[in-house]
């Protein structure tokens, strides 16, 4: 998930998981913490990233994942990912990453 | 026949009668067979080792589906009760809204429940007896094996499955681990194809005396060549050993009676195997 922080004070995060099971969840979850949710479908949250960067976007990027994988963890802060967080995860714990994200983003 | 010496003989005995039926002569012969026995027994030894093997590596496979599959709705309850907490810590508390991410966390604690129940059900599935089979049945628990990692790789798995099909004779576990190696490899082949989503259909149907499963997919295909040189280990168009899953499967519907073959059609691969009826 990646974050923006808004004019008006409610930060925007993009939410990138395709699982019908899970996006609702967080969506719900963020909204109740006072975000503004967006979705991102079709992609995988790494594919997103990579993206962004190679736009040169320099959003708060928080990657969230079910596999363990190494692989991915390395190549995630090698783009130089905010966080690298596996799932499941406190919730509250999430949101205050999130939080973290946006403060150091400026 | 086996004397003390530790012989396997086989002994043909024809009576020879004459005219009205009485017996004149008795011919015998005595064939050692041994030698075949003994290797008819390190065979079957190998088949077990390889398909313990290849049932293994199945297994591992699906303990890594397994912990995507409760990661995912475990990780949806935490944040559904986190919503919930939000919602309780309001002034103007919305019952509606509550009960509705209450109802959400019970479904999800359900499934999760249900992909416990299934992978039990496939690790204790593990005997290797010859019994009468609903074929339709194992090959629905292949398929639900195989559906988080279709999922995942966009693959649509479908089903056409004849609804009257008599039951067949064989090895369950065999027969779904066929199943689950050509199910696996079609995914893969539409993977690697990179043409977004695609589709497995799994048909089953009566063919005289044996029941046909068909395999289908909306991969590459294969040409004539390959529809043969698929089976044969070290003959894989694949990195990760396509053929060594294919012959294994060939060696376990053979000795279940029955038969494994591809077709040579491009575009989308075809396999069938065929297993006998009761």
């Amino acid at each position: 998930m990646s974050m923006g922080s808004a004019r008006d004070g409610c930060a925007t995060v993009y939410v990138v998981d395709d699982d019908e099971r899970l996006r609702p969840a967080l969506r719900r979850m963020l909204e109740g913490a006072g975000f503004d949710v967006q979705a991102l479908p079709g992609m995988t949250g790494l594919q997103v990233l990579e993206q962004m960067r190679q736009r040169g976007l320099r959003l708060p990027f928080i990657l969230l994942t079910g596999s363990g994988n190494r692989v991915i963890e390395s190549k995630a802060k090698a783009l130089g990912a905010f966080a690298y967080l596996e799932k499941p995860i406190n919730g509250k714990r999430l949101i205050d990453c999130i939080r973290q994200a946006l403060a150091s983003d400026g | 026949m086996t004397p003390r010496g530790g012989h396997a003989v086989l002994l043909r005995v024809t009576a020879i009668r004459d005219e009205v039926g009485q017996v004149q002569n008795v011919i015998g012969s005595g064939l050692d067979i041994t030698e075949l026995r003994r290797a008819e027994a390190t065979a079957r030894s190998h088949l077990d080792d390889v398909f313990r093997m290849n049932r293994l590596e199945t297994a591992n496979e699906l303990a890594s589906v397994l912990a995507h599959e409760l990661n995912q709705p475990l990780a949806a309850i935490e944040f559904y009760v986190v919503a919930a907490r939000h919602e309780l810590a309001k002034t103007d508390i919305d019952r509606a809204e509550l009960m509705g991410l209450l109802s959400r966390i019970s479904e999800l604690g359900l499934k999760t429940g249900e992909v416990i129940q299934h992978s039990r059900r496939f690790f204790k599935r593990g005997e290797i007896e010859t019994d009468t089979q609903d074929l339709n049945t194992v090959l629905r628990s292949a398929m639900e094996v195989m559906q988080p990692t279709a999922r995942r790789q966009n693959v649509r798995l479908t089903t056409e499955l004849q609804a009257d099909l008599p039951e067949v004779w064989g090895v369950a576990v065999h027969i779904e681990q066929v199943l689950l190696n050509l199910l696996r490899n079609a995914v893969e082949a539409i993977a690697e194809q990179g043409s977004g989503i695609g589709e497995v259909t799994v048909r089953s149907q009566r063919v005289g005396r044996m029941a046909r499963v068909t395999v289908s997919d909306s991969g590459p295909g294969l040409t004539e060549a390959q529809a043969e040189h698929v089976f044969h280990a070290m003959r894989s168009s694949k990195a990760d050993g396509l053929g060594m899953g294919l012959r294994i499967s060939r060696n376990l519907m053979e000795a279940n009676e029955g038969e494994l073959w591809a077709e040579a059609h491009a575009p989308g691969g075809i396999f069938n195997f065929e297993v006998p009826l009761t």
